[in-house]
């Protein structure tokens, strides 16, 4: 489907940046989500399991808190319990501790103490007929009042300390001022639980004992008692106890600071709650029982109402969760009300059997969590917020970016297509071509391109047209320019020719570098050893000369004079001539026959000793051939530096030679064999690698020529069969008179030319040379030069024998 | 036969190995036995007899351009067999490529230019001697 171009510009910019960002971007955000989820519960389960952990430790720690303050209250009953029991068995021992008690009956007929004397209240029940024993008892009994105070007013948590006797006698601190009408006319102790409940039958190991909770007929509320038994011997005389009130319980007992904000509650071994802190309230839906509005007098055990019983709740869910808390095995269970979720403690204590329950709310538990979680859905929502705002503006910006992008490429190419039509109408070269200001490099190069195109177009146009016109003046200009080419050809010829020479020198001269410098080495090196050979020599002669004796200094100078007599010997055979002197003189047994036999060597003496052995057996001979060789030296070194000096002049007068320039090509009277031989001499280096080089002379008429141009031939004939030969094989070089003609047979033992390049060796840059190393002009510079000698060149050729023939005419100075 | 370290100057100039020898004895004394070769293949021959005599090859000091094998092939197939000896070349002239190569394959220590001075060829030798 066809569609314009900035439809498709902005069609591909959605898909190809917006798209693919959106999406992932996308999926950046549902992994921060899922990853964020994740984390949440997985620590929401490390957190509960941590909160389970800690709250058994501390639910542990607090049950222990809290039986130790029940275990302390039960303590004071212990005393109680002893002091009243040793009144009972010695009722003769008694005190009044606040003076004579007031005793009256009031009108109920009920027998009470009247003045509040700062001890304890006393009542009587009506039931009981007050005798003087009765009176008597009611009066004694003060004796227990300091005790009583004791306890009230150095326990906080008591609220009240008292003693209740079988004849439903009751005495207790602190002061009840209508103890009359506060109890009622006919109490009696047996029906409340805080009497029976330590009975005989009930209690009778005598112990403490802790009530359940009950309203307190002396007016103080919801409590629960710690009661013991008073005996006088095995008679029951009463029941003693001290009154915590349930308000105590929750304030100054359950009143702990747990994590989480945790509460603890206590509940009695049937289930009763017998302390509930507010906060448990509510979530029981119950309302704790502590302080009471008397309206009658009681006369039993008022417990608390069954509601208040966990495991007769009205929620069967609850009584099925505290039963299995109660029965199973684990003190901790997931407790849940209605919908809310808590953990769930039980601690017992063990002094009076009750159970601590620890509640926690779970979601306290994961308060810090769910703060976190709230965290990343805010940062989560922000950044989805600032998303949508990037992307309506990155959208914005791309419609926009689109547009002008479009236009930007659409534009030069619908100019372009209008001019291409133009171009058709006008192509003889009027049409101007506006530019197209691009920024676009493609559009740019298609502009200049079609403009190099109408211009090639109009040109071509142009030319043909002019073509026409002027073929022939053309055809004139050509034959002037291809003759100005032909003298430029010959320029470059003449100038190749120069290179190759340059070339040829070039590769020389890095041979003969060596071949001058070996001389100047040894000729370096001889006079060194001149100078050091003269000290040794001249010191140390006179005195050893002195030592010797006269046909010994004849002997050693006739030895000095044969050595000195100049016979060079090969190295190998120098090494021979060592053993056998060495073994020569081993067979005298003269000291280190070695050294000497190297020494003379050394210094050049190569005949037999046979004569000096007396000298040798001289025991100073070592020193003696020492001083010798440093004579002998001098004149060897000399010889060697002569030698040296020789070699270096014969290669620099052939370089000389060489490079003697004849501009002007002057003829003069040569010795061919001559020539020849100082082109040999720079080529030396080069033939004694491993070329066996024969020469063959005759006797042949010196002829007229150029000597530095033949010097051209000889150095392009040598080189190439040198190079033919890989610079190992037979060189024959051959000159001799035939007819009018001196020829010169150069002749290789190489690889030979091949059959099929034989009629092209001449051509001028025919090479076999790799790239670089020659340019293929030598052979037709060589022709060239013998043919301006009015002379030719011939080969013979065949593998492992190749012959170059130079016919030169035996010619007069004024016939060249 | 005392067995002493040997010195080998192989080169196609006589005059250049006499002056060697007389350059070097003079300074080491008879501290080592002194062998020249015109060339290569009459070097090997000296090598093959030192082996015989079974004697140390301390140093090879070899010209480069020869007849025959080169002075670098030379002294690379002598470090194959004594890669102890120490390698020296001394020439008038000789390739950089032919040097380098000598240094890679032969071990080259030193390569003297001729002409060279006493002092040169003495500090070449003891730089690698370690007495």
């Amino acid at each position: 489907m066809k569609k314009p171009l900035n439809k498709l510009i902005y069609r591909s910019y959605l898909s190809s940046s917006l798209i693919p960002v959106l999406t992932v971007e996308v999926l950046l955000l549902v992994l921060y989500f899922g990853i964020s989820t994740f984390i949440t519960s997985k620590t929401m389960n490390l957190l509960l399991e941590e909160a389970k952990e800690n709250l058994g430790e501390i639910s542990s720690r607090e049950a222990q808190k809290i039986d130790q303050e029940l275990h302390e209250i039960s303590t004071l009953a212990r005393y109680m319990q002893n002091e009243q029991q040793y009144f009972f068995t010695n009722p003769d021992v008694y005190i009044l501790p606040n003076g004579e008690p007031e005793f009256a009956v009031a009108a109920n007929g009920v027998f009470y103490k009247k003045n509040n004397n700062g001890g304890s209240s006393l009542y009587y029940s009506s039931r009981t007929r007050i005798t003087a024993k009765e009176h008597e008892k009611a009066r004694r009994t003060e004796t227990f009042d300091p005790l009583l105070k004791n306890i009230v007013t150095h326990n906080p948590k008591v609220v009240a300390a008292y003693f209740n006797s079988y004849d439903n006698m009751n005495r207790l601190y602190p002061f009840i001022p209508e103890v009359a009408n506060q109890y009622g006319e006919h109490i009696r102790m047996e029906d409340f639980n805080f009497y029976y409940e330590a009975d005989a039958s009930r209690n009778p190991t005598r112990q403490p004992v802790w009530t359940d909770a009950y309203l307190d007929p002396a007016g103080n509320g919801w409590m629960v008692s710690c009661i013991v038994p008073i005996y006088n011997g095995n008679f029951l005389e009463g029941v003693s106890g001290i009154d915590v009130t349930i308000a105590n319980i929750i304030d100054k007992i359950l009143k702990l600071d747990l994590p989480w904000q945790g509460n603890a509650f206590l509940v009695s071994n049937d289930g009763m709650i017998i302390a509930l802190p507010e906060k448990v309230e509510n979530y029981l839906n119950l309302k704790e029982l502590k302080s009471h509005v008397y309206h009658t007098h009681l006369t039993t055990t008022v417990p608390k109402p069954e509601e208040f019983n966990l495991l007769k709740n009205n929620d069967s869910a609850i009584v099925a969760q505290i039963r299995q808390l109660f029965t199973g095995k684990s003190s901790l269970i997931n407790f849940q009300i209605q919908e809310q979720e808590f953990l769930l403690q039980q601690e017992i204590i063990p002094s009076t059997q009750w159970r601590l329950l620890f509640l926690v709310d779970k979601d306290a538990i994961f308060i810090p969590i769910y703060q976190l979680k709230t965290l990343s859905i805010h940062i989560g929502i922000l950044v989805i917020i600032l998303m949508i705002l990037f992307y309506l503006a990155f959208f914005l910006y791309l419609v926009r970016k689109s547009a002008t992008f479009a236009e930007k490429i659409a534009e030069p190419i619908v100019k372009l297509t209008e001019m291409t039509s133009a171009v058709s109408d006008n192509i003889n070269g009027t049409l101007a071509i506006k530019s197209l200001n691009s920024q676009v490099i493609e559009v740019d190069q298609l502009e200049h391109n079609f403009r190099l195109m109408v211009t090639r177009l109009q040109d071509l146009f142009k030319s043909l047209r002019e073509a026409h016109d002027t073929l022939e003046h053309k055809v004139q200009e050509r034959t002037e320019a291809l003759s100005k080419a032909l003298e430029h050809l010959k320029t470059a010829q003449e100038e190749l020719v120069q290179s190759e020479k340059m070339a040829a020198l070039g590769q020389l001269v890095a041979g003969i570098a060596h071949e001058i410098n070996t001389p100047l080495g040894v000729i370096r090196a001889s006079i060194d050893n001149i100078k050091r050979g003269l000290n040794t020599s001249i010191y140390q002669l006179p005195s050893m000369l002195k030592m010797l004796p006269e046909n010994q200094q004849n002997s050693l100078f006739t030895l000095i004079e044969q050595a000195m007599q100049v016979k060079k010997l090969s190295t190998r055979e120098e090494r021979q001539l060592r053993k056998t002197l060495i073994a020569q003189l081993q067979t005298w047994e003269v000291a280190d026959a070695e050294q000497l036999g190297s020494t003379l060597i050394n210094m050049g003496f190569h005949v037999a000793i046979e004569p000096y052995k007396e000298l040798f057996l001289n025991t100073n001979i070592a020193n003696l051939l020492k001083v010798a060789h440093s004579l002998v030296r001098q004149q060897n070194n000399s010889n060697n530096i002569e030698l040296a000096v020789e070699k270096a002049s014969k290669i620099i007068f052939a370089l000389k030679t060489y490079a003697y320039f004849d501009h002007k090509g002057t003829v003069v009277e040569t010795d061919i064999v001559n020539n020849l031989e100082i082109v040999l001499t720079l080529y030396y280096n080069q033939l004694k690698q491993g070329i066996e080089l024969i020469k063959n002379y005759d006797n042949v008429p010196h002829i007229f020529c150029n000597p530095d141009e033949l010097n051209q031939v000889w150095v392009n004939l040598l080189h190439n069969a040198i190079h033919a030969m890989a610079t190992k094989g037979r060189l024959e070089l051959e000159v001799k008179q035939e007819g009018n003609y001196v020829v010169v047979y150069i002749t290789d033992s190489g690889h030979g030319i091949p059959p099929e390049i034989k009629t092209r060796i001449f051509e001028p840059f025919f090479t076999t040379k790799p790239l670089g190393e020659g340019n293929g002009l030598g052979l037709d510079i060589v022709r060239k030069i013998v043919e301006k000698h009015y002379g030719r060149i011939e080969f013979t050729s065949q593998p492992g024998r190749t012959t170059f023939m130079v016919f030169l005419p035996i010619t007069k100075g004024d016939e060249v | 036969m005392t067995k002493k370290s040997v010195i080998l100057c192989v080169d196609d100039e006589v005059s250049i190995l006499v002056s060697l020898r007389e350059q070097l004895s003079d300074y080491f004394g008879d501290q080592y036995q002194y062998e020249l070769a015109e060339s290569p293949e009459e070097a090997w021959e000296v090598l093959n007899e030192l082996q015989l005599e079974d004697k140390e090859l301390a140093i090879v000091i070899s010209d480069w351009l020869m007849p025959g094998t080169k002075g670098d092939e030379f002294l690379i197939a002598v470090n194959q067999k004594f890669p102890q000896a120490l390698k020296l070349m001394l020439t008038g002239q000789a390739s950089e490529e032919a040097v380098k190569r000598a240094q890679i394959e032969a071990n080259l220590h030193t390569c003297l230019r001729k002409p060279w001075r006493i002092k040169e060829l003495i500090n070449a030798v003891e730089s690698a001697i370690p007495n």
